[in-house]
């Protein structure tokens, strides 16, 4: 067996057709570059749907943004807490009204 | 394994065409003995020079080259063997579709019993069995070369080369 397996002239019963490696020889040298153009089909498919997804997260990320830059400029909390600021007390107003208190107090006592 | 490192591309990197006289029948060979039928080989070496082509420009030491074909044609026939068994509603294992394949082929030497005797103990190997054999046996390679192909570890492939000569030495001498 070991010599069988160390022999030179290695047991092979295929065959080829006649003229097989001259032919394919040629039909490669003239596929092969046009093979550049022809992306195998998975691959198409894989391309097409990792752009699809690179536009749909791109797009979430632009109107996050947009939203969120909105929200900056008019923050429902911060219009809550401008709406009315023109009613709060000015200092005058208020040392007005402590008067007006204290002369209500000093009546009742 | 850097089959790509990045660098300097070696100036006398060969041409396709270089690339496809010097492998064309090795790898033809090399594919022929993983899937057995000659149109299913042909249509696996035509991937494989196809794919050798859009990735040489990018393959940059002249000396991984036979290890890069190799890898790619050893790759595209295990594509190929999955697809197959994909295709194949039946009750055989691998190696029973395989010896089948080998029966009904046209292109063999059926006077060369020895030959094909030796060939259906092969394919009754296990794939890596199949593939370090056949790439020691009648490839030549290095179990260095073989590795870097399959990427496989130097002493699993010594034991698998051993495992597979015990199988096929059984086989032919039982």
């Amino acid at each position: 067996m070991e010599e069988f397996l160390n022999n030179n002239d290695k047991r092979m019963p295929y065959t080829v057709p006649e003229g097989f490696f001259e032919e394919m020889h040629q039909h490669l040298m003239a596929t092969a570059p046009k093979s550049q153009l022809l992306v195998p089909h998975h691959q198409v498919s894989k391309r097409l749907w990792m752009s699809v997804a690179a536009a749909v997260l791109l797009l979430i990320g632009v109107s996050f943004y947009a939203l969120m830059g909105t929200e900056k400029v008019e923050s429902p909390l911060l219009a809550d807490q401008s709406e009315g600021i023109e009613n709060y007390m000015t200092d005058d107003a208020l040392d007005e009204w402590i008067a007006i208190y204290e002369d209500k107090e000093n009546t009742i006592l | 394994m850097g089959l790509f490192k990045i660098g300097r591309k070696d100036d006398d990197m060969p041409t396709f065409e270089a690339v496809l006289k010097q492998y064309e029948r090795p790898v033809y060979w090399h594919i022929r003995r993983m899937v057995v039928s000659h149109e299913d080989a042909q249509d696996v070496m035509q991937e494989t020079f196809i794919r050798v082509y859009q990735g040489l420009d990018k393959l940059r030491k002249k000396e991984m080259l036979k290890v890069w074909v190799y890898r790619i044609a050893t790759n595209e026939s295990i594509r190929h063997l999955a697809k197959m068994r994909e295709r194949t509603v039946s009750e055989l294992s691998e190696d029973d579709v395989l010896v089948k394949r080998l029966e009904a082929s046209e292109h063999v030497d059926w006077e060369d019993v020895e030959g094909v005797r030796l060939q259906k103990a092969i394919l009754q190997l296990s794939q890596q069995e199949r593939t370090v054999f056949n790439m020691r046996y009648y490839d030549e390679m290095s179990y260095e070369e073989i590795s870097q192909v399959t990427g496989t570890t130097v002493s699993t492939l010594k034991v698998a080369f051993h495992h597979a000569k015990e199988k096929i030495k059984k086989e032919l001498f039982k």
